[in-house]
């Protein structure tokens, strides 16, 4: 009788400590979720076409997470388009964006220069640092060093690249506005992959646009690291067309691949030497020094799940744009963007634990081969069957010979697209 | 109209995809690299939430129709006459 009084009142005893610690321990919990802030914070590294659209697409969805966003600049300079201005078909100011702060996010200038993986935490280079649940990053692209003798980035005897949005552009333009008359250029073009493959023929075409309308005689040379590049035929016949053969290409197999600088003459891999008044090096290029200081990657580019773009062995680090392995894509900013929603997509999946939705993309890359003429190439592209790699569905590219028409509403097209993703990011 | 749907019903049964199982709201995030708003007024590149549903139809039908080698026409390439229904229901309503 009296052991069955003792185990009632023992069990009435648990079961109102029970009531108790679940009740302390719930006040205690929600206190301490209100303190912490639950919401789990994002940080986007990167401003640019895939970081910028991450950043729209994500402040949407402030009630459920707590979203920040670090760039070096407080002004884009855009790439595409940048051609434009070399051929003076476009403005300066047209291409520079300030960065839309009138989002739901807090936004910091500042350059990161090491992410901590396994305390999640990221540094700036003036050593401050900042804790992250999910890190996001599309830091655009980084330059292999040592690629040609002679040659160096960080000279600024050289003609400056051009090759990531900054104000050197204005120094590009200054040295091609001092080219005299007859003058010979010569334009290094890189091994692949690279950001925007058909750029550098863009460029070349850009720079004749220009020497074109101010009456110069000129001959351009592109030296190229490739056998092939994207719709070379458009341009051979644009360039046939439009400049009466003043520009030459010359492939690798041809001997084009740039090996030495000195004094102005450049060596090919074949032995060919040329002289040149403008000498336009585009270097070779790999992801964004930030992933190889992190040791986020020990390849060239970023391999990355390409269903949510988390890194290869990186926990809750994605990564999207030019520094990321994307299978077929091209680095382009359209790619960069339709990444940039796939990711974001999933991301809210994950954060509202649903399930992922399976990614397809789509790229579209208009080229200029003169002020009014534009031709283009798109595809789309999905996972392979094993989840793993994204891959083309075919890509296809506007008539060789389409008529003039064509190549002018193509670039009524293209400047409207242009018009279309800066505005949908920065404004 | 009735030919279109003609057409339409034709490809729904004759027609196989590579795009089949692509999701529609994907497709429609794609779209919107471009389609998001209309900035311009002069921009040939319209915002798709301001369209009619018919007229929605109507152009993606003439796209994959006509001849032609534009953007559009080799957008709308792989995706099938399916996948443009699912995309008007999805952007317009059923
Ligand atoms: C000449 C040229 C023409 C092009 N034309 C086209 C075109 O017509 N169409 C097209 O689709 N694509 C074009 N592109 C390609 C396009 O520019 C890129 O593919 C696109 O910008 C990639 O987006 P991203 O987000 O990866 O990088 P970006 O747009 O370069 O953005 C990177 C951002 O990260 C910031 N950042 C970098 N490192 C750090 C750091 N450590 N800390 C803080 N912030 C950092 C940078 O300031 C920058 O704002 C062109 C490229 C070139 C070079």
């Amino acid at each position: 009788m009296e052991n069955s009084k003792n185990t009632r009142r023992k069990f009435l005893h648990y079961i109102k400590n029970f009531f108790l610690l679940s009740f302390l321990s719930q006040f205690f919990f929600v206190k301490n979720l209100k303190a912490k802030n639950i919401k789990p914070k994002v940080i986007v590294i990167g401003s640019g076409f895939g970081g910028g659209t991450c950043i729209k697409f994500l402040s949407k969805y402030s009630k459920i997470l707590d979203l920040h966003v670090i760039d070096k600049y407080t002004q884009i300079q855009t790439c595409p388009f940048s051609n434009l201005v070399i051929g003076n078909v476009m403005d300066y100011k047209d291409i520079t964006f300030d960065i839309n702060k009138n989002l739901e996010a807090k936004f910091h200038t500042g350059q990161i220069k090491y992410i901590n993986s396994e305390k999640k935490r990221i540094y700036f280079s003036d050593d401050l640092s900042m804790d992250y649940d999910f890190l996001i990053l599309s830091p655009g692209i980084g330059f292999k060093k040592n690629q040609i003798d002679g040659y160096s980035i960080d000279d600024e005897s050289f003609v400056p690249h051009c090759w990531t949005g900054n104000k050197k552009i204005l120094e590009f333009k200054k040295r091609l506005n001092s080219l005299d008359d007859g003058s010979s250029l010569v334009i290094s073009a890189p091994e692949y992959p690279y950001r925007c493959p058909p750029a550098p023929y863009e460029r070349a075409s850009m720079i004749a646009n220009y020497l074109m309308k101010k009456k110069k005689q000129f001959k351009i040379f592109i030296l190229d690291s490739k056998n092939s590049f994207t719709k070379k035929e458009i341009f051979f016949n644009e360039w046939k067309k439009k400049y009466n053969n003043s520009i030459e290409w010359i492939s690798k197999k041809d001997g084009g691949k740039v090996i030495n600088v000195n004094n102005g003459v450049v060596t090919t891999e074949g032995g060919l030497k040329f002289s040149s008044d403008f000498l336009h090096i585009i270097p070779n290029q790999q992801a964004s020094e930030i992933f190889h200081n992190s040791k986020l990657t020990s390849d060239d580019w970023c391999s990355i799940n390409p269903i949510n773009f988390e890194i290869t062995g990186s926990k809750d680090i994605y990564a999207l744009g030019d520094s990321i392995d994307a299978g077929d894509m091209p680095k382009s900013s359209f790619s960069a963007n339709s990444q940039a929603k796939m990711l974001s997509m999933n991301l809210v999946n994950k954060i509202l634990e649903k399930d992922y939705v399976e990614p397809v993309f789509l790229n579209t890359c208009y080229s200029f081969s003169s002020t009014d003429r534009a031709f283009s190439i798109t595809s789309w592209y999905r996972l392979n069957s094993q989840k793993n790699r994204i891959v083309s569905l075919g890509s296809k590219e506007s008539n060789v010979d389409a008529s003039d028409f064509d190549r002018l509403r193509e670039s009524k097209e293209a400047h409207d697209w242009y018009e279309n993703i800066t505005k949908m990011i920065y404004s | 109209m009735n030919k279109i749907l003609l057409f339409i019903i034709s490809l729904i049964f004759f027609r196989i995809s590579e795009a089949n199982d692509i999701r529609t709201s994907t497709i429609i995030q794609n779209c919107n690299v471009c389609h998001t708003e209309k900035y311009k007024k002069s921009s040939s590149i319209k915002s798709l939430k301001t369209l009619e549903k018919d007229y929605f139809l109507t152009k993606m039908y003439e796209y994959k129709k006509e001849n032609k080698n534009g953007v559009m026409n080799r957008i709308l390439d792989p995706i099938n006459i399916l996948d443009i229904i699912e995309m008007a229901d999805y952007l317009y309503g059923k």
